[in-house]
């Protein structure tokens, strides 16, 4: 019995290395080049064994629709040995490493007779079992395209400009607010100066009524100037009035520009609209409700001015107080209907 | 004026089949043993077989341009639909029709190359085949529906 296992595992103990003691090569499956291009052809081996010195690496040449191989480099002994009377002579070039079990080669300036199959064997003794391997080389004269790059380029561009249109659309306008709200409130400053110093100025007049028609008339005059940011001069006057109006109540809280605002707003907007007096001051926002009862009066271009300016409403209200716009919705809902 | 929505929707439907129908079939050149489109060709002659088509720039283009052009049909409904309820009285589908006027013109410039390409790509025992003429007929169907949407104000 004990006989019997020991015969069994020298046996065993014999095949199994045998089995593993198989070299094996890897090369590539395929290789694409250009005409009067180099190619390196790799070619690797991986044995169970120990590098040793006299590893050797050959390389052989199959030409397309040829059953004839030739040899065209041979490393042995630590020498490589190249082509020097084949169609490859001069041309090839070791590359590689022994030490590395790396065993690759050089081929320069292709030409189209150079298409066909590289096959690659290494010896590693006492490791010397194993199949070679082929890599097969192509030459082209331009490299062609892959199916479906093109395609996908194209689509990919067309719906990525798409995209950007969009993007640069939206910030554009959310720019376009934030800058107007800036500008309006700087210009309604120096109104408010030129103002007071008017009223300051001159003897005490006669009459209240006067001086306050003066100011809103030089009012009127800046009013009518757009502001300098390009986009918004393009809009229709009504559409900046209203927009600008709302940003000036907006900017500065307080009884006296609200109040202003209400009578500017009959001078210039052509309302018939009667207007609440009751001055409502803590909020910048409610003064919305005024602009949206005063367009139920007027009819489609206010209710589009007004769409448009609700989104400047909007934004300005969430910079200058960032109040939450739900409320403004149900509120233009309920005056708007 | 629904009977006008209906009819408008049914004419873009129509525009949209046609650029599937055409895109997807393999019809746009046919001979006795032989038809081939976009994507394939494929023969009868020794035994039915079909390769991929070739990798040529061009009608790798015209694949891409049917395809975008579908995109854009597809977002153009998908738009009219949202336009249909959020546009203000008295607006115009400008998006939508805009849209539908680019897919039509993608639907043109791949009819146009495949057309120009064809000494190279149809045989001259071949002749064009279904696909390609429905292609020829998406083209002023989505253009005549984009322009309708461009003219078109939202009532009521």
């Amino acid at each position: 019995m004990l006989t019997f296992l020991a015969l069994a595992s020298v046996v065993l103990l014999g095949i199994v290395p045998e089995q593993s003691q198989a070299i094996v090569i890897y090369t590539g499956w395929e290789r694409h080049a250009l005409v009067g291009s180099d190619i390196r052809l790799s070619c690797s081996f991986f044995s169970w064994r120990w590098t040793s010195e006299d590893v050797t690496f050959s390389w052989t040449y199959r030409p397309d629709g040829s059953r004839d191989s030739i040899s065209i480099f041979h490393y042995t002994g630590g020498a490589p040995y190249v082509d020097n009377k084949g169609p490859f002579r001069d041309r090839v070039e070791f590359v590689g490493n022994p030490g590395r079990r790396d065993g690759s080669i050089l081929i320069k300036n292709l030409d189209f007779n150079d298409n066909g199959t590289f096959t690659c064997d290494a010896k590693n003794p006492p490791d010397i079992v194993g199949r070679p391997s082929s890599v097969r080389l192509l030459v082209f004269e331009k490299v062609p395209i892959q199916a479906g790059v093109i395609t996908g380029a194209i689509i990919g561009s067309v719906l990525g400009l798409l995209v950007l249109i969009v993007v640069i659309y939206y910030l554009m306008r959310f720019l376009v607010a934030r800058r107007v709200f800036s500008l309006s409130v700087s210009k309604h400053g120096k109104k408010k100066k030129e103002g007071s110093q008017q009223r300051q100025g001159p003897a005490p007049p006669a009459d209240p009524s006067k001086v306050k028609a003066s100011v809103s008339e030089k009012k009127k005059q800046d009013l009518t100037q757009p502001p300098l940011f390009p986009i918004i001069s393009t809009l229709s006057r009504q559409h900046w009035l209203i927009s600008s109006e709302a940003l000036y109540v907006c900017a500065h809280r307080g009884k006296r520009y609200a109040q202003e605002y209400k009578r500017e707003s009959l001078t210039y907007a052509h309302q018939p609209a009667r207007l609440d007096e009751s001055p409502r001051t803590e909020r910048c926002c409610p003064s919305m409700s005024d602009l949206m009862r005063k367009a139920k009066y007027k009819k489609s271009p206010t209710q589009i001015t007004q769409v448009k300016s609700k989104r400047f409403l909007e934004i300005c209200c969430k910079i200058g107080q960032k109040q939450p716009v739900k409320s403004w919705k149900r509120l233009y809902r309920d005056t708007v209907t | 004026m629904l009977l006008l929505l209906l009819g408008i929707v049914l004419l873009h439907v129509a525009a949209l089949v046609l650029l599937f129908v055409s895109t997807i079939v393999s019809v746009w050149t046919t001979g006795e043993t032989s038809s081939a489109d976009l994507w394939i060709n494929c023969t009868s002659v020794n035994g039915f077989h079909c390769d991929p088509a070739s990798t040529g720039e061009w009608i790798q283009a015209v694949q891409a341009l049917m395809i975008l052009s579908i995109i854009f049909s597809c977002l153009s409904l998908f738009l009219f639909f949202c336009q249909l309820f959020t546009l203000q009285k008295g607006g115009r589908f400008f998006l939508t029709g805009t849209f539908q006027i680019l897919a039509s013109l993608f639907v043109m410039s791949g009819a146009i190359i495949y057309t120009v390409m064809s000494p190279e790509w149809v045989p001259e025992t071949n002749s064009f085949g279904y696909s390609y003429i429905l292609a020829w007929v998406a083209f002023p169907l989505a253009l005549i529906s984009g322009l309708i949407y461009v003219i078109l104000r939202k009532r009521e």
